[in-house]
């Protein structure tokens, strides 16, 4: 028993004189997942006009993108989520554009659109069924994400109007694609992806009047601004990073729309 | 110095090294359970250990950390799983151990074995196209439920538990059967009465492997389960166990923060039902 | 077999029949949407994330070598563990901890492992999240099994063999290394095929990491996204208009890849045995 102590004990001590893994030619990306498919894509490009970086990218959530930041364990973070003072202090954001949020109904509720105080009102959980809003008679199931979502702070911020209101028997799910399978699945169903995309077996809902163009995405009201925020001393390969994911001019093809002038940063 | 001593000498030095081995995994195990501990413990030294672990409301964001919703869905997901598993299981096993011939029982074991490794993200898909949509038919509710993860859950843990039967069933001397067949029993009665009671003890010590392995599962579960963290006890309408929890809401609760140390102390819960898993499986182990 | 009192067994065969019949639909709908991608193409080309027709070559080739290197780190550790416990062990109280806790994590779950290892190498020792941190997340996490399946391994040898080479006047470590290794050397390599098997599918220790992207050029500070990260990647966030055919034909390729495995595993095992 003492030799195994002891032996642990050194183990332990020695533990921090490992030397620390010298990596400057590593840049280490994490957080939401919403723009995974994008930062991949732009790793790559980046990568090979400069050769012998390598960029990591991992997911893990809008919030602890900032706190592995706000530690100085990560480069860059991805975030739907701006970032509080206690996450990571005096980040600088580079906004990669506003990622549109849609509203997806199951086909077979007969609802293609509703009023914005309707739609608050059904993902709080308050309206049951759809014949109340005019659809066939069959429950509401809301689908929604965890608390960790970024996509879910926006619909709560830009829909309910606070947190902490969203229907407490709703569904979760992980992510964009699961989300859309199970309301495309569940009849009845109604949830939200974000980004443009192919939506296959749902009825993308119209909100107070307006449904979502992408000859016109500035008409539509709900957005994530997915945002990558590196600290004030970051080096300028990290800098050059960020500054070409936030101005590749193909970003609208993942479904990022550019923002106006004047609403940078 | 003669060959024998230098032999010797190999032997001590080996020793040390054999025991640097071990002593380096038990400083990684106790690594982790310290971190879990540490993680957890202001938690539980704050709320007391039976309020923070016996609320049935989870709602960290006012600050309510009741973990009884997710042990009861990993308790009922669990049961639910071992339930179905075990028939099945026990047709496998005894269709690999008495009824196939030649290189069938062979072929079977192999193939069990695949579908033990196949990755959970295969089994978690495959229950959200087609194990969901038949429960929701068959109870008209959302199809995400208890009973979902349940089956999946079943499916996951079957082909280990079909090995671990077979193994059990092989292992019972065959002159036993022969001499139970010899004696006028018919293959039915020599199953019933010789087969199981004697491999009782490496029956039970399988199911219980099996049932720790539910226990951790969690990417496949998360996917069919709902998610939903209301304490309720219906198997057909949505849920949550403590590892998908622990999957979902990690994210949003940073190291230091009181929902870090709850999902911490759900991790911990885990591992005391593996441990006492364990120990129950010891107590059968020398019993015939 | 006896004609009568066959009740039993018949439902069992019925029963196993209808298992056997879910699996293999389970099976048919992989391949329904997955066989028409595979094609060298897709075994050779990177992956795209818009346009269909990508490939999995570098996850193929992350998944390779994350599997090797913690093979190669935990197969001699996890043997030391298996002698130090069953050759050498002492049976007192911390001795039979370490065994109960060795087959408590077995089962524990992938990602409180990934978080620890997570918090220790990249949070606190400051490595990049890359193909070396998640195959030391590999290995912590699969440690135990190999552990646990070589302690199997080395106590299925009958004890006779190791008095009759103690009585010949050898030390315990030519016993165990000249007459109960060999003996164990079937099994060992099934126990050991497993644990990769067990590895070639883990995602959740590696997406906090091993990331989930692929790099230009492979480094051992590289992105180590694998194919089990990958199938995930696609299933979750997937933008590619062919993602369910990919996630599929990923999912078929990860398969083949633990059956060659498990496969090779046990005709070395055999051969072996045979040899012996």
């Amino acid at each position: 028993m003492g030799k195994v102590l002891a032996l642990w004990i050194a183990i332990g001590s020695a533990l921090p004189a490992v030397p620390r893994w010298p990596a400057p030619r590593s840049i280490s990306v994490m957080g939401a997942s919403s723009v995974l498919a994008y930062v991949k894509a732009g790793a790559r490009l980046w990568q090979r006009a400069h050769p012998g970086y390598q960029v990591v990218v991992s997911g893990g959530g809008s919030v602890a993108g900032l706190i592995e930041l706000g530690r100085g364990h990560v480069n860059v973070a991805m975030s739907d989520i701006a970032p509080r003072a206690e996450w990571a202090a005096g980040v600088v954001g580079f906004p990669l554009g506003k990622l549109p949020i849609l509203f997806v109904v199951n086909r077979r509720a007969g609802v293609d659109a509703v009023g914005a105080n309707v739609l608050a009102d059904i993902l709080r959980g308050r309206i049951g069924n759809w014949a109340q809003v005019g659809g066939q008679a069959m429950p509401v199931v809301v689908v929604g994400r965890p608390l960790a979502s970024g996509a879910r702070l926006a619909v709560e911020r830009q829909v309910l109007g606070g947190r902490g209101s969203f229907s407490r028997f709703a569904l979760m799910q992980l992510s964009n694609g699961a989300v859309l399978r199970t309301v495309a699945d569940t009849p009845g169903a109604i949830g939200f992806v974000e980004g443009e995309r192919q939506l296959p077996g749902v009825v993308q809902l119209a909100v107070g009047g307006r449904s979502f163009d992408r000859r016109e995405p500035n008409a539509w009201p709900y957005y994530a601004i997915p945002t990558l925020y590196v600290n004030p001393g970051a080096s300028p390969a990290v800098l050059d990073f960020v500054r070409y994911l936030a101005r590749r001019p193909d970003r609208a093809r993942y479904g990022l729309v550019p923002l106006p002038r004047g609403q940078a940063s | 110095m003669t060959a024998h001593s230098r032999r010797l000498r190999t032997d001590r030095r080996q020793q040390v090294l054999l025991g640097a081995a071990a002593g380096l995994y038990a400083a990684v195990g106790l690594g982790v359970l310290l971190m879990l501990l540490v993680s957890s413990g202001p938690l539980l030294l704050r709320v007391g250990v039976w309020q923070a672990l016996l609320g049935v409301h989870w709602n960290p964001l006012a600050g309510q950390f009741g973990l009884v919703p997710f042990m009861s869905g990993t308790l009922l997901v669990t049961a639910l799983a071992i339930l179905l598993a075990l028939p099945l299981a026990m047709a496998l096993a005894v269709v690999g151990a008495r009824v196939l011939r030649g290189t069938g029982p062979s072929l079977m074991t192999r193939g069990l074995t695949v579908l033990a490794a196949v990755p959970s993200v295969i089994y978690g898909w495959w229950g959200l196209t087609t194990v969901v949509p038949v429960v929701r038919r068959w109870s008209g509710g959302p199809g995400f439920s208890l009973a979902s993860a349940g089956i999946v859950l079943a499916l996951m843990i079957l082909p280990t538990l079909a090995v671990l039967f077979q193994d059990a069933l092989t292992r019972v001397p065959p002159t036993w059967q022969e001499g139970s067949l010899a004696l006028g029993a018919t293959d039915d009665q020599t199953l019933v009465r010789l087969i199981w009671p004697a491999a009782r003890a490496n029956l039970f010590r399988a199911m219980l492997v099996a049932v720790a392995r539910a226990l951790g599962e969690t990417m496949a579960v998360q996917m069919v389960i709902g998610g939903q963290t209301i304490w309720q006890l219906n198997l057909l309408r949505p849920g949550a166990t403590l590892t998908t929890q622990i999957l979902t809401d990690l994210a949003v609760f940073p190291p230091g923060t009181a929902g870090y140390r709850a999902l911490a102390v759900m991790a911990l819960l885990l591992m005391a039902g593996m441990y006492m898993l364990v120990r129950i499986s010891e107590r059968w182990e020398r019993t015939p | 077999m006896n004609r009568r009192g066959l009740t039993l067994h018949r439902a069992a065969l019925g029963l196993a029949g209808v298992t056997g019949l879910v699996y293999a639909a389970m099976l048919a709908s992989l391949l329904r949407d997955g066989w028409p991608l595979l094609s060298w193409r897709f075994l050779l080309g990177l992956p795209r994330e818009l346009e269909a027709g990508g490939g999995v070559a570098p996850e193929i080739l992350n998944t390779f070598s994350m599997v090797m290197m913690a093979m190669a780190v935990i197969a001699p550790l996890g043997l030391a563990v298996a002698v130090q416990r069953v050759e050498y062990g002492r049976d007192v109280w911390w001795t039979r901890e370490l065994d109960r806790w060795s087959r408590v994590f077995l089962s524990v779950p992938g990602i409180v492992v990934g978080l620890v290892a997570y918090r220790v190498l990249v949070a606190e020792l400051g490595w990049p999240v890359s193909i070396l941190t998640g195959t030391v997340a590999l290995a912590v996490l699969n440690w135990p099994f190999v552990a646990v399946s070589a302690g199997d391994a080395l106590a299925g040898v009958p004890e006779s063999l190791r008095e009759g080479s103690l009585a010949l006047g050898t030390t315990r470590w030519q016993t165990w290394l000249f007459a109960v290794l060999p003996e164990a050397l079937p099994s060992l390599v099934n126990g050991l095929g497993l644990a990769a098997a067990r590895m070639i599918g883990e995602s959740a220790a590696l997406i906090f990491t091993a990331g989930v992207n692929v790099s230009p050029h492979w480094g051992l500070a590289a992105p180590g996204e694998t194919l089990a990260v990958h199938l995930w990647y696609i299933r979750t966030e997937g933008l590619m208009p062919d993602a369910t055919g990919q996630a599929a034909a990923t999912g078929i390729v990860l398969l083949g890849l633990v059956i060659a495995l498990l496969w090779a595993s046990q005709r070395l095992a055999l051969w072996l045995e045979r040899r012996h």
